[in-house]
């Protein structure tokens, strides 16, 4: 197995690591860094848990070589907090009971950070287009919609 | 019945919700120690064989392996992972040994590893050698029973475990079909569904000093510490379980999974241990929902509706372990007893062992499956008869006083006329005939309504403690040890403190999940969170109520029957400048130098012997495809009769939630298992709902109050699924005619019954 020296900005911090190739983005994440809130409910891409944002994209880092994101912006659920400051989104999940146990909860911040990116004012159907991706067992989805739709009209 | 309250019944933010966004939160996943290994466990390739040998020694030498655990190395002692067997004075049927002399699943443990990281612990798997012999499997219940085949366990002949038994019988019900003028009814079949918590099944274990301490994903502490006590023979003090957020339940949590693995190498490694189950190895080796596989169940009716009998007989495909395949035919059968007025009942039971994988319980154990089929042929007979299934359920559902579940239990409180008016005028079920059924696509309508319970008690032991202790600043720590898998429990139980004391729920601080730390609880099962636990906590908040004002009195010279409490403030009627706040009254408790300190402290034991059933009805509205078989949900309603919402967020939450895992049970969730291999081991394969699976979907609430319950509330937790495959049945039918019998309704299925309709 080799390693290969990357360069990650995760979080707006600058990471220089020894990266196994084979070693998966999710496994950097929690097992380099310590970011916790990486969450792997499948490993085999199917569930959006452990979604990441890399350079603004939504990705499955449990499905994603770290080698193949060297020198690219990372984002997790660690970096959408401003310290003590929640993001509106997280806001808007908190307020609106959009989780239950918590896990595919990092993902679903994410990737409702993207949808908010690209389209500010989303109508129901298009967070649930968007969210498709991301299973939740605990909500019936209704809440999180609510909260998303929500934290567009607070101007994100 | 709101009046006065300032706290209970408010739409408060979860309490570990801030965690949770954060990626602070700590789950047993994500969880590290220092030193920590890696364990793996070694599965059975049979389905059913002898295990001839184990020799982990090739293993053992392994640089990197620090322990191999077989058969050798564990007390050989019968067990089994539902620690509810411990509710009951004579148990449940316990019939495994960690690593037995014999596999009798396709995943069955022989042994497993620990090593310093994954790759290590897989390679130290591929060497151990295991020689089987195997033997004849059987994969029907069937097959299971067929003479001459080969006992999966000694002790049950004919693989029957529990031959067929009548349970819970009143009336004379073959005299009552005799005289019924219609009789319906038929064999129905249920899946056995995943409870498939996003965080896969996972734990850890350290033992230090002769302390066994557990990282789980338990629903019941307390009595998994006694399972695990008892399996590596220490007493129940020397070990302590810790319950971390867990990603999981709905009933998962219910059963032991990866813990007694985790234990064993901990033990032999003298270093923490986590076991973490991959999705596929999650799937094919958690025990599953309760597998019912067969119900016949017949009604006789008389031609106004007056509902004279019921037969039905339970048949559970155990799988390779009993664990919880008979209790749930057991609550299968007794749920059915508290929906309608039947005059008679003769219900049965039966369970046997094939060489599947073993069944646990899910959200709804038992319920689902004899609600699915009752409200099914209930529709059935409101067809023949020409009556509104909608004012057959308001005219013959049991009331207050009748029946519960168990012999001698009466219903305290009933809101399903409520529900059911609610929920037809919202749904407009008066309007259902006009819905188009003309062309390919045809629409239809369906009802059904269940009622569940708060608590297994008085059947099973539901013993609660809660513990208050105010420190000095007049804020309180509250220990509870219910299961928390996010269903809102922690924070529903500091509303109901903080109401009875006067206080905001922000002071009162939840402390639970570790057994070293609270008091005995049997946990979370049986939707009895709130309803058990959260009388215990109004008791404990009532005599730390009573405590204050104690205190208060002395300080203002006044009687306690002349004290009033507000905003955390104790004042004398009329005189309201005659005040001690709870600041002053809890320092007067902790830093008295008057040689008078007695911190308020208090404890509430309780045993609830009531049956406080919560009552719902869930409509649906469906469009389905004559040419391809798919059915969409247009339109979910729940209206649930809750007594008293504590917190509305998370009752909805339990409910909307609840209506996603009833419409995969309803319509596409099934486990694949073919020869015994389980082939449905991802979300790739077993498919939980999505987004784009669920309809347009809500969930109301109906409030009148159980006079039993913590201010009148009754369950929610796991009342949320019951209702979607029986109505969304009843609408198929109402929409093309056909009867579906066997769950989940798969295009495969709606087509098959289309084409019997025809030819019949």
């Amino acid at each position: 197995m080799r390693r290969i020296a990357c360069t990650f900005l995760v979080n707006g911090v600058t990471h220089e690591l020894l990266v196994d190739t084979n070693a998966l983005l999710s496994e950097v994440l929690q097992d380099d860094l310590g970011l916790m809130g990486v969450h792997v409910g499948c490993g085999t891409g199917d569930c959006g848990a452990c979604t990441v944002l890399v350079d603004g994209l939504p990705m499955l880092s449990c499905s994603t070589l770290a080698v193949t994101v060297r020198g690219k912006e990372i984002t997790t659920v660690e970096g959408l907090s401003n310290g003590a400051q929640l993001h509106p989104i997280q806001e808007a999940f908190v307020e609106h009971g959009a989780l239950q146990c918590g896990y595919c909860t990092p993902g679903m911040l994410l990737a409702s950070k993207r949808l908010l990116d690209v389209n500010p004012s989303p109508s129901r159907e298009d967070v649930k287009g968007f969210l498709a991706g991301h299973l939740c067992r605990c909500t019936g989805y209704n809440k999180i919609i609510d909260a998303v739709v929500d934290a567009a009209e607070r101007g994100e | 019945m709101d009046e006065g309250l300032t706290v209970v019944g408010k739409r408060l933010v979860a309490v570990d919700a801030f965690a949770k966004v954060t990626g602070r939160a700590e789950y047993c996943t994500n969880l590290r120690l220092p030193q920590m290994l890696v364990g793996k466990v070694l599965r059975s390739p049979h389905a059913h064989a002898r295990v001839v040998k184990v020799d982990g020694s090739k293993a053992e030498v392994l640089p990197g392996v620090r322990a191999i655990v077989t058969h050798k190395d564990v007390p050989r002692k019968v067990y089994t992972y539902n620690v509810m067997t411990y509710q009951l004075p004579e148990g449940e049927i316990q019939d495994m040994y960690l690593f037995d002399h014999k596999v009798r699943y396709i995943g069955d443990p022989v042994a497993a590893v620990a090593a310093v990281n994954e790759e290590v612990a897989n390679e130290a798997l591929r060497l151990i050698e295991v020689e089987y012999e195997a033997l004849p499997a059987v994969f029907t219940v069937e097959e299971a029973v067929k003479s001459g085949v080969e006992k999966i366990h000694d002790f049950a002949e004919g693989n029957t475990p529990v031959p067929a038994t009548p349970v819970f019988c009143y009336g004379d019900a073959e005299k009552g079909m005799k005289e019924a003028d219609a009789v319906v009814g038929g064999t129905f079949s249920t899946s056995k569904q995943i409870q498939a918590g996003l965080e896969p099944a996972c734990a850890i274990a350290d033992f230090q000093n002769g302390r066994l301490t557990v990282w789980s994903q338990t629903q019941l502490p307390h009595m998994a510490r006694k399972m695990l006590a008892h399996l590596f023979d220490l007493p129940e003090s020397k070990v302590r379980v810790i319950q971390p957020f867990a990603g999981t339940g709905f009933g998962a949590g219910t059963d032991l999974c990866c813990e007694p693995y985790c234990c064993a190498l901990a033990i032999k490694a003298g270093a923490p241990v986590k076991v973490l189950y991959s999705r596929s190895e999650d799937f094919s080796n958690r025990i599953t929902r309760e597998h019912i596989c067969k119900i016949d169940m017949h009604v006789g009716v008389m031609l106004d509706g007056t509902p004279l009998a019921l037969k039905a007989k339970y048949t559970g495909d155990a799988g390779a372990y009993m664990c919880k395949t008979a209790s749930g035919c057991g609550v299968a059968l007794a749920s059915n007893i508290t929906e309608y007025e039947f005059e008679s009942m003769h219900q049965e039971i039966e369970a046997m062992y094939t060489n599947h994988l073993a069944c646990g319980a899910m959200r709804g154990f038992g319920g689902m499956q004899s609600t699915f089929v009752r409200e099914v042929v209930v529709d059935e007979a409101c067809e023949k008869i020409g009556m509104d299934p909608v004012e057959f359920r308001m005219k013959y559902h049991r009331g207050v006083g009748g029946l519960g579940w168990f012999p001698g239990t009466e219903i305290s409180s009933c809101g399903l006329d409520e529900c059911l008016r609610v929920g037809a005028e919202k749904i407009k079920w008066q309007e259902r005939k006009a819905l188009p059924k003309d062309g390919v696509r045809k629409r239809g309508m369906g009802v059904a309504c269940m009622g569940w319970l708060s608590g297994a008690q008085p059947m099973l032991l539901e013993h609660t403690n809660a513990i208050l202790k105010f420190n000095e600043d007049g804020g309180c720590s509250l220990f509870v040890s219910p299961g928390n898998m996010g269903q809102g429990i922690l924070g529903t139980l500091a509303q109901i403190a903080a109401e009875v004391l006067g206080i905001d729920y922000t002071d009162v601080n939840v402390i639970y999940g570790d057994t070293d730390l609270t008091a005995f609880d049997i946990g979370t099962h049986a939707s009895r969170g709130v309803y058990c636990i959260g009388r215990a906590v109004q008791k404990a908040a009532q005599q730390a109520r009573a405590q204050i004002l104690d205190r208060a009195s002395a300080i203002l010279g006044a009687p306690v029957e002349q004290l009033v409490i507000k905003d955390k403030q104790v004042h004398v009627k009329n005189e309201p400048e005659r005040t001690a706040t709870f600041l002053q009254i809890s320092q007067t408790c902790i830093y008295n130098y008057e040689k008078d300190c007695k911190q308020i402290v208090a404890h509430a034991t309780l045993e609830p012997t009531e049956f406080a059933p919560p009552w719902q009805a869930g409509f649906a509205e469906v469009e389905v495809d004559t040419e391809t078989g798919v059915v969409d949900v247009i339109k979910w309603i729940t209206v649930h009769d809750i007594g008293k919402a504590i917190n509305p967020i998370q009752v909805e939450g339990q409910l909307e939630g609840g209506t996603a895992q009833g419409i995969g049970f309803a319509l596409f969730e099934d486990t694949v298992i073919t020869h015994g291999k389980v082939l449905s081991d991802g979300f790739d394969k077993y498919r939980v709902p999505s987004t784009l699976d669920m309809p347009d979907h809500e969930a109301l609430l109906v409030e009148l109050g159980d006079p039993t319950g913590p201010f009148g509330a009754k369950s929610v937790g796991e009342s949320g699924l019951f209702l979607q495959a029986p109505a969304i049945a009843n609408a198929i039918y109402d929409a093309v005619g056909a009867r579906i019998r066997d769950l989940p309704m798969t295009p495969e299925r709606v087509l098959r019954a289309l084409k019997e309709k025809v030819a019949v």
